[in-house]
This record gives structure tokens, C-alpha cells and sequence, in this order.
């Protein structure tokens, strides 16, 4: 029968002295930096995973934890996800459950010291560390690259620390290096950062305890708990930690029961939280609700891209179904984490994006049910498809995680402010889609240079962004990312403008042909549909905007004591006003305003765009997550 | 907007320029240039750098106001020339209004604008070791609490006989004078609780603000001060610390001082002492950027004279000021090297172990600086021996055991060597000793005067013998401060842990007793003034090896880490120089302001006869902050005694004194995150003279006269001091009113306009 990890762990120092033991051993070893899985290895966790199920991980997932980095009490169900993402990224790890996965990090480590489970996000880093002096075959380093996974003990050997520490003088790969060094941590220290267990003694600020603390003699004071009970609680954690690693399931579930009986015991009168919202939080996040949002939004903007085209009447209505059967998931998503949270969701990025896209498309409904131009139904579909991606394919960045807002930012102005300023961004996004609508007829059906160029500098933008995605500018300063860009957009407008000379009578035609007028059921002004329905969203946007800047300012006056300083985020913000300014004038200067409406609405989505991911995360600024 | 048709008419310059106004295509042109310049400024912060402008420079600069202004003007003319003011067009008139007056208040705002901070602490009462004042005052507090209800300090001092516990239980202000009466509940071992009473100033009382808490402890309150200046974040200045009345010291202000770059005079002028080269922190050498500001564009400069001969300020001095050298992103090292007078034995040293390698100074005659201990894998420590040419032979001979223990009686000549572990009994053989090994502590700190933050593993031991009973310390670096103390289980409890003996270390000298802690690897480089210098290994469990090391070779015996003597000046010299942190490096410190600056003062003698460069490091708060950055010493500056330089910001004044009464922190859970700071101060009210109470905190502000006072920072330890951020706000009103007219009139264009577009097309419709 294999041992508990707490019975091998007779005190922490002990661990610490048989982990440096395996680092050591690992040193010469010639295997230690072998960062692949050696081929034929049986998945330690597949009897694990076959019996997951049984276990009661609902109820494992209820149980209180504090976590200090996150300022909150929290779930174990929440705290799972979050550490296993820290460690191992957002894939699934060996088909477990979050919960399951993390419990068996820390009750079981022993089995994946030599599986590569430690994610390393950083392409850069990845190959920092797979080139000389490291010393691996061609064949396992392409393999470490592809899994982007090392394991523990290719990580702690002495040449890879080695090469770790020549790294850290590089500035420009801090971050990334930080963020590795967070994975190990963590991976070392769950049992210490299980901290389930309430001081009884304490306050609603108090830290809690993790076993971690019982073991040590020096730590049991702190703890605020009487010689009975932590032995109770080692007691129950034994128990937990013997039935895990035996993966007796009956064992489990009542070491489970045991513990979710035993912690809110210690607690004082009001400072653990309720079954309900500890419940509510692990619904939200088995839920998982955004994920079928997105879906339905995707077959929503199909729909509606065909309800547009051909102007049917059914097309519409199952469009319209769509849609709200959409908002209505996104929006009890949003209902289910404010109740968790306890405030309104627009403290970080991640509820940024997430309720912004809510407003706008909600807003976008509101027009279609108004207007029925099914334009609104295109574009807020669309908004919803393509903001609820984000999280998916840039997780690093947008991740759900629940978070305390910082304490500057928990003021009413401060979130009315922010409500403003991000539902803005929604509208600007719905005048984006709009825009394209417009440029996307003008191309084909009007053959309007100016919007063929503006699609072609659009597709040629994606070129570079797709290349960031998969890390191809890793360790490459700003300007190689600008040059690129602004490469890819001069390529574009010429490969799209080349397109529709070269291919005049093919398919440019075709497709022109295929959305004549004429073609449409009911002969109607589509351009001009088009750009009313623009004009409502920008003057929408523009006032949201603005009064959202003033709101800012003013809590700014009382909370810095000046209204505006010329921070990267303020001045582009008004950078963003100011387009529409100039849209706004521009039809005292052309006679196509609309054409160059529509140019102009994708060049203030772009500022904005940049307002939001650039200034955000990569100028340094009193807004910056940089 | 409506168009009017204007007739055809001859050209005239003054109507060319009205008509030029009155271009939609110049308002375009205006908002693009705005759009360009703020992108540029904001996006690109390189390009505001090379001018040493700040943000808030930038946006203030002529330039930029010029741009506005024109904006403003074709706005006026626009609007008169090309809307017809009547309802329908209330909205864009109210948009155009709006802007004019907020682009008024901007520039009413930002023109005065004054941004700064103030620093206040909070009243405490400090914990004070009378054993310890008498023989080095400096470092006598041996612990502090605030001076707020509910606040508590709790130390367990073995030595002193145990827990020791202060809590505040009142504390009253009176006037501008905080916690000027502090009541304390004191629990010392031996004694029953009691309450201890502290005033700031009691006539009837001498040493009012003094307290017994023990006959070795003392207790004494420190009032907060009392300022009305605060800090100008905007402006620099250099500070002559010389005399003890700070408010006297003479401070000039920096306004020309560059920001960005490394700007210094790296050509000594005719007859001057030449400039050493700068160099940065990979050893390179630094150049400076260009020292000629762009004549309009730039307002910063290079030198900059602070005295000049001739002037009214320099003629009580005998010497001139300028500044000649500024660094951004650096900081001051202290360089040993050859060329000192007196004898300061200094090795440099590198541990290598596991692909690490760590290198340390080490000062022989410094205890403190005279060991190194790194990652727990190895000590390091350099021993000079003086006149002495032979190490000594106790230090090399072999032993065996992880703790070694060393019996000598000297009476009977008996010496034996145990290997120990805590708890173990010895009856030393041939003798009535016994010796418990009560405690083996690797890294004990020292607090004895002289030896303070010396590190030393030690040895409890319990000696036993039928006369008496006694703890030995034993330690291992510095036998001569061994003590013998009352044993913890003595009858007398007030007795137990202190020393016995007022006068001697230790009360039985027949016994010597000697530690070795070999339970993992240590160096000793023992050198002398005849002797080269000598490594001595102990590997763990006690194999030793001694050798040779000169300068610039590794040592490395067996598997374990190596040695390699990088350095060694018996007579250093010790110079300070500037270190710069190479550009590829500042991002990852984020924006570090003025912090982390250096300016290069020249002083010379008005004959010419002397000269000197010396680099001062900024400091925020001047002298205030403790750690906070001491002045800078100027030595042998001809005619003028304790000559300081202190480089920090400009002091504006508020018009009232302020005091700190509290700072109160409540956190998050897990006490790892602050929820909330709350400052509460006095300060009398500038027209009624009244002491006034207020507080600042997270997102509300509070005022004095026309300042805005914001809670801005707090120490680390978020009790001991606040930092309240000072702004005026002219203007402001009607940047509020320009933007409310703004958001009015938009949404009156946008949304009732139309409306009433509509109205009038279908009344027309309906007429025709």
C-alpha cells in the first residue's frame, strides 16, 4: 500500500531535506534534464480518473479556503482551478477534474516528479532552456517545445538552474521567468497554500492555517488551535491523504464529509462563509456558462449573416431566438458572479471584456427589436462570438479567476465610471461590425477603392497578431511588432486592391452579383440602412464615452487629487473621442461621408483596441497591468 | 450644423484669416495634430524623454497650448460664421461652448498647477534597553508601538526573564498636540500588571514623557512632528545640510534639472582634476548625452551654476556650486581598493556550489561584515591575525562530528571533545562536571555592543556541578563573549536567564568550553601582516584541509563548494562612485522617478585652489525618513565646517501646521492585502486659528484653504507613517462646467436635434 504523502512528511524540513535529496540525485543523474516523458509511461493517473466520478468533488470543491494572494475566502473549487492553471496551464491535466488534479498534486506528487507537468507559456524561454549547455537530443527538445510541459526535476537541475539564473538578468524576460518561477512554487508548496483551516482566535482579516502549520511546532501557535484540535484536523487529514493515495473512494468521500463538517467548526461567528455562497461559487464555476454562450452566439451570427443577405423574415426570427437565448446565459454568467463576488464584475480584465460584451450586445438587441434592421442582430452576434473567444484563446491574460478589486478602485463613482468607458467599447465594437458591413458592400457591390483598402489593411492586421498568438515575436522588442504590422497592412491593401483588379470579372463579381439590390426580396437602401444604423451606435458610443471620461476625472479629482494627468490611458481614451470627433465632422469635408464613416469607425475601434490590450498591458501607466 | 452661403467678396488679409478660421478642414487638421501630439507624448514616451519633458510637461508645454489655442480660436470663429444660433443647434453651440471653457480651465488648471506631498508620523512610544544606552545609544530601542488604543508590543526575552507585554488603553489629544497623554497597561515576568502613564509636557513632572517598565527596560513616548511644509514633486533642489537648524539650511531649487538621460561634463575644464569614467553596472562606460539644451524647445541645462562668484548668495561662502553631472537609474557603490593609510584587512570572495556562484566582501575587523553565509550550503569568514605569523593550531586541528564540543578543566588538566546533540548528558570524566547540551543554534545573532548584527552558531549548555548550577553560552566565533547566566530552572524565577556575574563574562573559569558547529561547510581565510593568505576547510562532519590561496585561485576540496579569493587589500581605500543600471534594464523597475538619481556637485574654491566632485544621492523627504537617505559629507571644503549635501525636492509651504494623530490599516483577508488606509491629523484653521480634525483616505480627500490633501502612501510596516499627497485645484470648476455643457449638448444633438429635424421636414411637408 503506498504511504500518504503527511506520513512521509513527518515535519516540513524533513520534505525540504528529501526534495533537495532528489535535486541532488537528479544532478547526477544523467537523466535529470531529460524533460520528456520517457515513452511507454503508465499514467499515474489513470485509476484516478476512472473513479473520479464517485468522489464527492462537488462537495470537496465547497469547502472554504483563504486565498492570500487573491485577499478572499474562496472555494477549493476555485482555488483548483486556479493553481492548476498556474501549474500546468489551461488544458486538462490527464483527464482529471480541477479539483481532483490539484488534490493530487498535493497528496500524491511523488508519481509525476518525472512527468512533464510544469507549463512553461514562454516560447522564448522554452528554447532558452532547451539549448546548450542543457543537455538534450534534438528529438526531446522538439518534444518539449511541442508539450511546452517540463517536469519538476528538469526544472530544479543544476544546469537548468543555472541557465535560469543567467536568464534573470535580462529584463526583458522577467516576466516570463516569474511566471515559470510562480509554477514551481506553487507546485512545491500546495500543501502549505492549502490554507483551509480558520483561526478561531482570529478576526476576518486573520490568515487561515494549512496542515503545513500543525506539523510545525514553531507555526502551531499561530495556528489559534488547541493541542485536540489539530490533532482532529492532522487526524481527518491523514485519513483524506491515506484514502486519496489507496484511491479508496468510500474513504475519500467521508474524509470529505469529515472535513466539510470539521473547518467551519473553528471559525468565528461570521467569518466563514455560507453553504450557499460557497455553493453559488462552485456552481458558477462548474457552470461554465460563457462557453455555451459563445456557442450560441457563433450559430447566432450565421444565422443573422443570412437573414441579412437574403432578408427572409424566418432567418430573423430564429436569429433573434438565438441571440437572446445567448444574452440570457451570458447575462446569468455575470448574475452568478456578481452574487459571488459581491460586487458589480468590471474590476479586471477578464469581467471587462466580459461585461461590456453583455451591454453591447444587449444594447445591439435592444436596436434590432427597435429598428429590425438586422444589422444590429449581425453585429451584436458577432461582438458576442468574438469577445467571448478572448478569454480562450489569450487565457494568460483574460483568465476568470475571482479577485478582489484593489481597495483605490472600490468606489461608486469609480464603477460607474468604468461601467461607461467599457460599454462604450462594446457600442464601438458594434459600430465596428456595422462598419465592415458597410465596407464589405461598397467593396464588392459599389467596387469603392477606399473599402477595399480598409478590408485589405483589416486582413493584412490579423497577419501579425495571429504571429504574436503563436509567440513568433517571443524576446523581440516593439518596433519589430510595429514594423511587421504596418508591413502587413501596406500588404494588405495592395494584395486586396490587386484582387479586385485582377479578378474583376471572377470572383469579386460573383460574389457583387450575389448581393445585387435588386437580388433582395424587398428593394430597399441597404448602404443607407447601414449607415443610419452606424450613425446611432457612434453618437451613442461618442456620448458614452465622453461622459464616461468626466466621470473618471471627477473620481480621479477626489481620489488622486487631480482630475486628468496625461496618463497613457486617459490620453488615449480621448484619442478615441477625438476620431469620432473628426467622423463626426467628416461630412462637412467629403461627399462620401458614409464611406469614410465607416473607414473612420474602423480606425477608432483599432485606437481603441490599442487602448485597451497596449496601454493595458504594455505601456507603463497609472492604469497598466504592464 | 447648418451651412450659410457666403457671397463671393475681394481678398482681404483680415477676412482670409476669418475664412481660414472658419474651415471645418482646419478643426480637422487641429483635432488630427492634437490626436498626433498626445499619441506621440503618451504612446511613444521615448520621444518626450529626448526632451526631458515629463507628462505633465509635455501637455503643458507652449507648443501644445498653442495648438489648443488655435483649435479654440477656429472653433470661435467656426461657430460664429458657420451656425445659426437658434434652438435646433443648442446642442452643437453647447459642445463648442463646452470646449472653449474647458480648454480655459485646462489652462487656468495646469499653468499653476503644484503636485507634492507631505510626510507625517505617528506618535509612538518606544521600548528602550537601558544596558544597551549606556553603551551604544544608537541602537537602544529595542522595540516600538504606535500610540493608538488597542495597539500592542509583546517580546519574549529569554535574557530578561521572559514575555514582556505593552498595550495602550488611552490615549487623549489636546490641541495640535497628539497622544499628548498615553496610558499603558504593562505585564513584565515577575511583576503584577500594572498601568504606566506617559505625558508629552507636564510641568509637575520631570521626564514625563519617560517610564520604568523593568529596571532594564524604559519606556518613553515620541511625540509626531509638526509641519507645514510639503515636498514639491515638480521641482528638485540641492539642500546645503550645514548646521543643526534644518529650517536654515539653504536649498536651491533645481528647475533646470534634466530627467531622462545621463547628462554630465566629462571634459574637466583648464587646470581641474580630471573626471574618472562612469561605468555601468556590467562594467561599461557610460557617455553622456548631448549637454546643449534645443534653444526654445528644451528648458533644462548643463551645467547648472548654484553659485556663482559675484553673486549676493556667494558672498558669505568662500567657495561656487554648480551642478554638473545628472544620472537617471542609478546608485552609489562603495569600491574597495588599494591605497588606504590605515590597516582595514578586506578579502573579496566566491562561493561556487550546484552552478551557483555568490560573491561577498568580507571585513576582518568589522564582525558584522566578517562572515558570509550562502544559501545554507557555506560559511565564509576571514580572520586577520595582526603581527601573529602562524594560524592558530586550534582552528586547524581535526575533528570529528557534526557539533563538536571542546571540555577543558583546567585544574586537572583533563580535556575531552564530545560529538553533541541537543538534549545529550555528560558526565566529563575525571572531574564532578555535567553537561546538558540544551540548545545548538546555527545562526545566532549577536546585540552585544561592537558585535551588533554578528552572526554566530552557539552552544546552550547546562553545567552542573555540586556547588552550583549554570547556562554557558558557548560560542563559536567569539569564545571572549561567552557568558554564564542563571539557569532556567533556578528557584528564583526573577533570577533566571540573567548574567550572574555584573562585572565578568563568565563565574567558573576552570571550565572552558569550545563549539565547532562542522554539520556543513565552512571556510575560514585567516591572513596577517606576515602572513599570505590561508583557507582552512571544514567539510561537514569535520574533515579539515588548509591551504594556500592566493588572489585569483580556487580552492575546492572534495565534492563540496569551492572558495576562490577574488580579492585581498590590506590598507584599502574605500571610494564611493556612481553605478548605472544599463538601459535594457530600467523597464523591469518600472517608472523609478527622481528615486533612484544621482546628481554630481562641483564645488571649488573661489581662488581656484581646491576643487571637488562629489556624487549625492536623491533622498524624498530630505532627512526626515529614517533610512530614508543621509546627507552626503563634503570633507575639507576650505572655510566651511560640516559641509552636507542633501539632494531632494523643493519645499512649498501650507498655510497652517499639521500634525498626525493616527494612521488606521484594515486589510483584507489573510492580512496580506491593505482594504483601506485612514489618516486622521489637527491642524489649525488658517482664519479662526481653531485646531481642526480631519482625515484622508482611500478615494476622499480632505482640505486646507485651497490645498487638497489625499491619502498618497504609508511605510511598510503601514502604522509608522502616512504620506498625504498636496495638490491645488484652480480651475477646476470650469473644466466641470465646459465638460457638463459638452455632455449636455451632445446629447441634444444626437438625440433631440433629429427630433426636431423631423418635426420641421414634416410641418414643411405638410405646408408644401
Amino acid at each position: 500500500m503506498a504511504t500518504s504523502r503527511l506520513e512521509t512528511r513527518a515535519t516540513p524540513v524533513i520534505s525540504c531535506r528529501l526534495r533537495s535529496l532528489l535535486v541532488g540525485l537528479a544532478v547526477l543523474s544523467a537523466f535529470a534534464v531529460r524533460g520528456v516523458r520517457a515513452e511507454g509511461a503508465a499514467e499515474p493517473a489513470a485509476d484516478l480518473a476512472a473513479v473520479q466520478d464517485q468522489i464527492h468533488l462537488k462537495k470537496l470543491g465547497a469547502i472554504a479556503i483563504l486565498d492570500r494572494a487573491g485577499w478572499r475566502h474562496t472555494t477549493v473549487e476555485s482555488w483548483s482551478r486556479k493553481v492548476m492553471r498556474t501549474i500546468y496551464g489551461s488544458r486538462p491535466f490527464y483527464g482529471l477534474d480541477p479539483v481532483a488534479a490539484a488534490m493530487e498534486l498535493m497528496l500524491n506528487p511523488e508519481p509525476y516528479q518525472d512527468l512533464p507537468i510544469i507549463y512553461v507559456k514562454d516560447r522564448g524561454i522554452l528554447k532558452d532552456l532547451t539549448t546548450e549547455p542543457i543537455e538534450l537530443s534534438e528529438e526531446e527538445a522538439r518534444a518539449l517545445l511541442k508539450s511546452r510541459h517540463v517536469t519538476y526535476r528538469f526544472l530544479t537541475s543544476a544546469t537548468v538552474q543555472a541557465r535560469v539564473q543567467e536568464l534573470a538578468s535580462e529584463a526583458i524576460k522577467n516576466k516570463a521567468l516569474n511566471r515559470l518561477d510562480n509554477a514551481r512554487y506553487h507546485y512545491e508548496n500546495l500543501l502549505a497554500l492549502f490554507t483551509i483551516i480558520p483561526n478561531p482566535d482570529g478576526k476576518e482579516d486573520t490568515p487561515w492555517s494549512s496542515v503545513v502549520s500543525l506539523l510545525d511546532q514553531a507555526r502551531l501557535d499561530q495556528t489559534g488551535l488547541n493541542p485536540a484540535e489539530a490533532n482532529a484536523v492532522l487526524a481527518a487529514f491523514r485519513a483524506f491523504n491515506q484514502a486519496w493515495v489507496d484511491r479508496d473512494v468510500a474513504a475519500i468521500n467521508t474524509s470529505i464529509d469529515e472535513l466539510n463538517r470539521l473547518m467551519p467548526t473553528f471559525a468565528p461567528a461570521g467569518v466563514y462563509p455560507s453553504l450557499e455562497m460557497r455553493t453559488a461559487e462552485t456552481r458558477y464555476r462548474r457552470l461554465d456558462l460563457l462557453f455555451w454562450a459563445w456557442l450560441v452566439y457563433i450559430f447566432g451570427f450565421f444565422v443573422s449573416v443570412f437573414a441579412l443577405a437574403t432578408r427572409y423574415r424566418w432567418p430573423r426570427r430564429v436569429g433573434l431566438v438565438l441571440l437572446i437565448a445567448a444574452i440570457g446565459l451570458h447575462g446569468y454568467d455575470l448574475w452568478l458572479r456578481w452574487g459571488v463576488i459581491g460586487r458589480v464584475p468590471v474590476a479586471n480584465m477578464y469581467e471587462a471584456v466580459v461585461s461590456s460584451t453583455f451591454v453591447g450586445a444587449l444594447f445591439g438587441l435592444v436596436l434590432e427589436l427597435i429598428s429590425r434592421k438586422r444589422v444590429y442582430l449581425l453585429s451584436s452576434s458577432l461582438l458576442g462570438f468574438f469577445a467571448l473567444s478572448l478569454p480562450m484563446v489569450i487565457p494568460d491574460k483574460i483568465n476568470n479567476d475571482l479577485q478582489t478589486m484593489m481597495p483605490i478602485l472600490d468606489d461608486v463613482m469609480l464603477r460607474i465610471h468604468t461601467v461607461l468607458i467599457i460599454s462604450s467599447y462594446a457600442v464601438i465594437t458594434l459600430a465596428y461590425g456595422v462598419a465592415n458591413c458597410y465596407l464589405f458592400v461598397s467593396a464588392f457591390r459599389d467596387k469603392a477603392r477606399l473599402a477595399q483598402g480598409t478590408l485589405g489593411a483589416q486582413l493584412g492586421a490579423i497577419v501579425p497578431l495571429v504571429l504574436a498568438k503563436m509567440d513568433y515575436f517571443a524576446g523581440a522588442g516593439a518596433a519589430m511588432f510595429i514594423g511587421v504590422m504596418v508591413a502587413a497592412i501596406v500588404a494588405g491593401i495592395v494584395l486586396v486592391l490587386l484582387l479586385f483588379s485582377v479578378f474583376a470579372g471572377g470572383g469579386p463579381r460573383a460574389v457583387a452579383s450575389s448581393i445585387r439590390a435588386s437580388d433582395f426580396p424587398i428593394e430597399r437602401d441597404l448602404l443607407g440602412e447601414f449607415d443610419r444604423s452606424h450613425l446611432v451606435l457612434l453618437y451613442t458610443a461618442a456620448i458614452a464615452l465622453f461622459v464616461g471620461l468626466v466621470l473618471g476625472a471627477i473620481w480621479a479629482d477626489y481620489s488622486w487629487g487631480r482630475p486628468w494627468g496625461w496618463d497613457p490611458k486617459e490620453v488615449f481614451a480621448l484619442n478615441t473621442w477625438l476620431i469620432y470627433a473628426i467622423i463626426i465632422h467628416a461630412k462637412f469635408v467629403t461627399r462620401r461621408r458614409a464611406l469614410w464613416t465607416s473607414v473612420l469607425s474602423v480606425v477608432g475601434f483599432a485606437v481603441m483596441q490599442f487602448n485597451w490590450w497596449v496601454v493595458n498591458f504594455y505601456i507603463v501607466g497609472l492604469h497598466s497591468y504592464a | 450644423m447648418n451651412e450659410r452661403t457666403v457671397p463671393p467678396r475681394s481678398f482681404k488679409p483680415v477676412r482670409a484669416v476669418l475664412e481660414l478660421f472658419s474651415s471645418v478642414y482646419l478643426a480637422i487638421f487641429w483635432m488630427i495634430a492634437i490626436l498626433i501630439y498626445a499619441t506621440l507624448g503618451s504612446a511613444v514616451p521615448v520621444f518626450r524623454q529626448f526632451f526631458e519633458l515629463t507628462e505633465f510637461q509635455y501637455f503643458n508645454h507652449w507648443v501644445f497650448v498653442t495648438i489648443i489655442g488655435l483649435f479654440c480660436l477656429n472653433l470661435v470663429v467656426a461657430t460664429v460664421r458657420r451656425i445659426r444660433f437658434n434652438i435646433r443647434n443648442l446642442g452643437v453651440l453647447m459642445v463648442h461652448a463646452g470646449l472653449l471653457v474647458l480648454c480655459g480651465g485646462a489652462v487656468i488648471y495646469f499653468g499653476g498647477k503644484i503636485e507634492g506631498d507631505i510626510w507625517l508620523d505617528t506618535p509612538k512610544i518606544q521600548v528602550i534597553s537601558l544596558d544597551r544606552f549606556r553603551t551604544d545609544a544608537d541602537n537602544a530601542v529595542v522595540g516600538q508601538l504606535i500610540a493608538a488604543e488597542g495597539e500592542t508590543w509583546e517580546q519574549t526575552m529569554p535574557m530578561l526573564g521572559g514575555r514582556h507585554r505593552v498595550e495602550v488603553v488611552a490615549v487623549r489629544h489636546s490641541g495640535m498636540r497628539t497622544a499628548s497623554v498615553v496610558r499603558l497597561k504593562v505585564d513584565v515576568p515577575d511583576a503584577p500588571e500594572k498601568i504606566i502613564t506617559l505625558e508629552q509636557d507636564n510641568p509637575d513632572r520631570e521626564h514625563s514623557r519617560l517610564a520604568m517598565l523593568t529596571d532594564r527596560l524604559a519606556l518613553m513616548l515620541v511625540p509626531s512632528i509638526e509641519t507645514d511644509v510639503f515636498f514639491d514633486d515638480t521641482t528638485p533642489a540641492l539642500i546645503v545640510a550645514m548646521g543643526p537648524n534644518e529650517k536654515a539650511w539653504p536649498r536651491f531649487e533645481l528647475p533646470e534639472l534634466p530627467y531622462y538621460n545621463e547628462r554630465f561634463v566629462e571634459s574637466p575644464a583648464e587646470g581641474d582634476d580630471e573626471i574618472p569614467p562612469i561605468l555601468d553596472t556590467a562594467g561599461r562606460v557610460v557617455q553622456s548625452n548631448r549637454i546643449r539644451p534645443i534653444p526654445l524647445l528644451e528648458r533644462w541645462r548643463m551645467p547648472i551654476p548654484l553659485i556663482v562668484p559675484g553673486s549676493a548668495a556667494a558672498e558669505d561662502w568662500p567657495i561656487t556650486l554648480e551642478i554638473d553631472g545628472y544620472l537617471p537609474y542609478a546608485d552609489l557603490r562603495t569600491v574597495p581598493r588599494e591605497g588606504g593609510e590605515t590597516v582595514h584587512p578586506i578579502v573579496q570572495v566566491e562561493v561556487a556550489h550546484d552552478g551557483h556562484a555568490h560573491q561577498s566582501w568580507l571585513l576582518a575587523d568589522q564582525p558584522e561584515q566578517s562572515m558570509a553565509a550562502f544559501e545554507n550550503q557555506a560559511r565564509v569568514e576571514f580572520r586577520w591575525i595582526g603581527e601573529a605569523d602562524a594560524v592558530d593550531p586550534a582552528w586547524t586541528r581535526p575533528i570529528s562530528g557534526r557539533h563538536v564540543l571542546e571540555v577543558h578543566v583546567k585544574d586537572r588538566d583533563i580535556r575531552r571533545t564530545y560529538d553533541v546533540t541537543e538534549g545529550q548528558t555528560i558526565r566529563v570524566e575525571g572531574t564532578d562536571y555535567t553537561l546538558t547540551i540544551e540548545s545548538l543554534r546555527p545562526d545566532w545573532p549577536l546585540m552585544t555592543g561592537g558585535f551588533k548584527g554578528a552572526r554566530t552558531p552557539i552552544a546552550l549548555v547546562l553545567v552542573q556541578t555540586p556547588e552550583r548550577t549554570f547556562q554557558r553560552s558557548v560560542m563559536e566565533r567569539f569564545p571572549k563573549l561567552n557568558q554564564d547566566r542563571y539557569a532556567s530552572s533556578h528557584p528564583d524565577p526573577d533570577l533566571r536567564g540573567k548574567k550572574i556575574s555584573e562585572t565578568d563574562n563568565l563565574v567558573d573559569e576552570n571550565i572552558e568550553l569550545t563549539y565547532t558547529d562542522a554539520s556543513q561547510h565552512r571556510f575560514v581565510i585567516v591572513a596577517g601582516e606576515d602572513l599570505a593568505p590561508t583557507a582552512i576547510h571544514t567539510a561537514p562532519g569535520g574533515k579539515r584541509n588548509m591551504r594556500r590561496l592566493p588572489v585569483g585561485e580556487t580552492f575546492a576540496p572534495g565534492n563540496g563548494p569551492t572558495l576562490r579569493l577574488s580579492k585581498y587589500f590590506i590598507k584599502p581605500r574605500f571610494d564611493t562612485e556612481p553605478v548605472v543600471i544599463p538601459q535594457r534594464r530600467r523597464r523591469s523597475l518600472m517608472e523609478v522617478r527622481r528615486q533612484r538619481s544621482l546628481v554630481r556637485v562641483h564645488l571649488q574654491s573661489k581662488d581656484g585652489t581646491w576643487s571637488r566632485r562629489v556624487w549625492v544621492p536623491f533622498s524624498n523627504y530630505d532627512t526626515l525618513v529614517p533610512d530614508g537617505g543621509a546627507p552626503t559629507p563634503v570633507r575639507d571644503v576650505p572655510g566651511l565646517k560640516g559641509f552636507r549635501l542633501v539632494y531632494g525636492r523643493a519645499t512649498r509651504r501650507l498655510p497652517t501646521t499639521v500634525r498626525l494623530e493616527r494612521l488606521v490599516t484594515e486589510y483584507y483577508p489573510g492580512r496580506v492585502q491593505p482594504r483601506e488606509w485612514t489618516s486622521y491629523f489637527r491642524y489649525t484653521d488658517p482664519k479662526t486659528g481653531q485646531v481642526l480634525r480631519s482625515k484622508a483616505f482611500l478615494n476622499n480627500t480632505a482640505r486646507i484653504g485651497d490645498w487638497t490633501l489625499f491619502q498618497s502612501g504609508v511605510s511598510r510596516d503601514n502604522v509608522s507613517w502616512t504620506v498625504l499627497g498636496v495638490g491645488n485645484r484652480r480651475g477646476i470648476l470650469a473644466m466641470l462646467v465646459g465638460c457638463t455643457l459638452i455632455s449636455l449638448g451632445m446629447a441634444y444633438a444626437f438625440c433631440v436635434k433629429p427630433v426636431l429635424v423631423r418635426r420641421r421636414r414634416r410641418r414643411f411637408g405638410e405646408t408644401s
